[in-house]
This record gives C-alpha cells, sequence and structure tokens, in this order.
C-alpha cells in the first residue's frame, strides 16, 4: 500500500503504467528522490488524493474503500478530465498508431484489416462518451449520481468491453504470422486503455 | 461430489440473505459470506455474487466483466436482456428460484476460457447475431425461446471470451461463419 511518504521514482521503477497516472496531475518524470507528498507540494495537489488513486489504479485498494467521497468532488472531476482528454489526445492515437503499424507491415492483413475497422468503431463509441461526459465533468459539479451519469458509465462499460474484446482478438483469436513485437505493442496499448477505462468508470460512478 | 465454491450475497434484507443461504447449502458445499452492502474487502474473490438491483447498478463497473457469476435480486421481473445477469424476484415459483440458482452455480460457469469450440446450435445462434436479429428474431427463426436464444448467446460469450454484439460479428467474420 502506498503513502504519501513513499518515494515515486521507487514506484515508477516497478509500475511503469503509473506514470501516464501521475502526468495528470500535472507532475512529469524527472522525479528524483522526491515523495509523493513533496512532489504534490510543487504541483499544488492533494497528495492524500493523489496517493489514494495510485493505490485504486494498483488494486491495492477498491474505489469504495479508498473514500475518495471524503475529498472535493472538484478534484475527483478535475482528474477524469484530464484522464478524458488524455485518452482522446494520447491513448487513442497510440493504439492507431500501433495498429496502422502492425497492419502496413504485414503481408496476410484480411484478419487485421477487420480488426482495424472493429477498433475504428470503438474508437468512435469512445469518443461519443467522452464527448458527452466532458460537459459533466466542469465545473460546477454536482455531487450525487444522477441518470446522465448512469447512462454514461453504462455506456462507458460497454464501449470498454469492446476494446477488452479487441485486445482479446489479438490474444486468443489471431491466425496468421504477423510481427511479433509490433503485435505486443497493440495489445500492450489496448489493454493499458482498457484498463484505465475501467478505473475511470469506476470513479466516474463516485463522483 | 456435492458442486462448491464460494459465494458473496450482497442485501440488506436480512431474511432474502437467510433464506437464500438455506437454499444454497441444500444444493452444494458453498462457502457464503454475507453483506448488507458492497463490501469494502471482497474485490474479486468469490465465485459468485448474488446482489440487489440497486448495489449493481451502482456498482456495475465491477459487476459487469462478471455478469456470468452474477445473480441480480430485484423486486419484481425484469425484461430479459443480454446486457444484464439473469434475477431472481418474490414472485418467481421455489422451482424457478432453484433453477435459476442451480444456472448460475452450473460447472459450465465455472470456466469461461477453457472453451473455444462452439456447437452447432450456438453457431447458427452467432450467425443470427451477426446478421444483426434480434433475439426475438432469432428464437422465430429457429423455432426456440428468447430464454434459450439469452443462454446460447451467454455460453457463446464465456467460451470465446468476447462480451460485445459487434465483436462477435468480428469473429463470425474472421471465421467465415457469416
Amino acid at each position: 500500500m502506498l503513502s504519501t511518504s513513499s518515494r515515486l521514482s521507487e514506484i515508477l521503477f516497478e509500475y511503469p503504467e503509473l506514470i501516464t497516472v501521475v502526468n495528470r496531475f500535472g507532475i512529469s518524470l524527472g522525479v528524483g528522490d522526491k515523495s509523493i507528498d513533496e512532489l504534490c507540494r510543487e504541483s499544488n495537489t492533494d497528495s492524500a488524493f493523489v496517493t489514494a488513486l495510485l493505490n485504486i489504479c494498483l488494486g491495492n485498494e477498491s474505489a469504495e474503500t479508498a473514500n475518495l467521497g471524503d475529498f472535493d468532488s472538484r478534484q475527483l472531476a478535475q482528474y477524469l478530465y484530464q484522464t478524458n482528454n488524455y485518452y482522446r489526445d494520447a491513448l487513442l492515437p497510440n493504439i492507431e498508431r500501433h495498429l496502422n503499424s502492425l497492419v502496413n507491415h504485414s503481408s496476410e492483413a484480411d484478419n487485421l484489416d477487420l480488426l482495424r475497422k472493429f477498433f475504428y468503431e470503438a474508437k468512435r463509441d469512445l469518443l461519443d462518451v467522452l464527448q458527452e461526459d466532458i460537459s459533466h465533468l466542469s465545473p460546477p459539479v454536482d455531487k450525487g449520481l444522477h441518470s446522465d451519469s448512469i447512462t454514461i458509465i453504462e455506456k462507458g462499460t460497454a464501449t470498454a468491453d469492446k476494446f477488452f474484446d479487441l485486445a482479446n482478438f489479438f490474444v486468443k483469436h489471431l491466425k496468421g504470422e504477423y510481427d511479433h513485437n509490433l503485435c505486443r505493442g497493440v495489445v500492450t496499448a489496448i489493454l493499458t486503455l482498457y484498463k484505465d477505462l475501467n478505473t475511470y468508470f469506476t470513479l466516474r460512478g463516485m463522483l | 461430489m456435492r458442486p462448491s465454491g464460494t459465494l458473496a450475497i450482497i442485501s440488506p434484507d436480512f431474511l432474502i440473505t437467510k433464506g437464500l443461504k438455506s437454499v444454497i447449502q441444500s444444493l452444494g458445499d458453498y462457502k457464503i459470506k454475507d453483506f448488507p452492502s458492497f463490501p469494502e474487502t471482497i474485490k474479486d474473490e468469490a465465485d459468485y455474487y448474488i446482489i440487489t438491483l440497486e448495489q449493481y447498478c451502482i456498482h456495475i463497473s465491477f459487476f459487469k466483466p462478471r455478469t456470468s457469476r452474477t445473480l441480480l435480486l430485484s423486486s419484481s421481473p425484469l425484461p430479459s436482456s443480454d446486457e444484464i445477469p439473469p434475477h431472481i424476484h418474490p414472485r418467481m415459483s421455489k422451482d424457478d428460484i432453484i433453477s435459476t440458482l442451480q444456472t448460475l452455480l452450473s460447472p459450465q460457469n465455472e470456466d469461461e476460457s477453457d472453451q473455444a469450440i462452439l456447437t452447432l446450435r450456438e453457431t447458427e445462434i452467432l450467425r443470427e447475431l451477426a446478421k444483426g436479429k434480434s433475439f426475438k428474431e432469432i428464437a422465430d427463426t429457429l423455432c426456440i425461446s428468447v430464454s434459450t436464444v439469452t443462454t446460447h448467446r451467454k455460453n457463446i460469450t464465456g467460451k470465446l471470451g468476447i462480451r460485445s454484439l459487434s465483436g462477435l460479428s468480428v469473429y463470425a467474420m474472421m471465421n467465415g461463419i457469416i
């Protein structure tokens, strides 16, 4: 379990997937030997909140037990807002880049073309959900689960399932010989997004 | 050997929990934990979950990936849908409740990933789903009930590990089913 006094460099060595999470709080690489608390003070962020989120991302704690409700809902909304933009600006283009590279370097591309079309469908669905959600995340944020939120969470979870399916096609159902490294890049990029989406919509339910 | 596993009942209603425990223990050697609300420490340690509809909606991101291992407690009948887990409600007969519980706890639910081969019937259903037909249309085409179609759909998802309808269509195309 991480605490506010944990040294961030040690955490990022062990869990590099958290780099993107701390980035969303304005903490960039080059963290030296500073603790979460010290880095959060520099970026004017609540270290207890950041630590709670990192523990949730690592599965050390469930969103329900982390008592995020004790924090200002604006903090959570701000984090989700940053995350929403990050999906659009970084994670989705990252998958697309890897997928295009794989298709372009493959001679037997029939299956891959289908999977790329499936990706574009999932991407379009996700962008729709993110676009719909962004207005709810802008201040002032009303606390409490309302019908719009439930709809967004349901749509978002269904969209996350499509990304799960996409990864599953590569891991379990892919036929033919493809570049191993490029395939790994695609799967890693998709699963990174899928796991992050699950956390996003869990946290979204707490707003 | 009697079937076994761990099961979490999440309901604030003491009597319902007590009654369910009694019925489930008659079906096998299940280790049952009960919680009045979504527990803080359970995470993914239970094999099966029985939970109120309200709690399910609040924690949908947790339960959605566990649909085949989840049973809802509803106060009234819910429409049959592949998007939500099966449910029981107070107006169901004793036999129907037991049958639904047995389906939840049946061995085919214990491993969703170890069966990649679809039966002929499942392949037929998959083909119709990939064509974009509704459960009702498929039931009419194949002369079976909608609930049978729903069950096949769940089994297909369990075997292939593919959750979305679009994903199933892609699988059907990749494998020459359509």
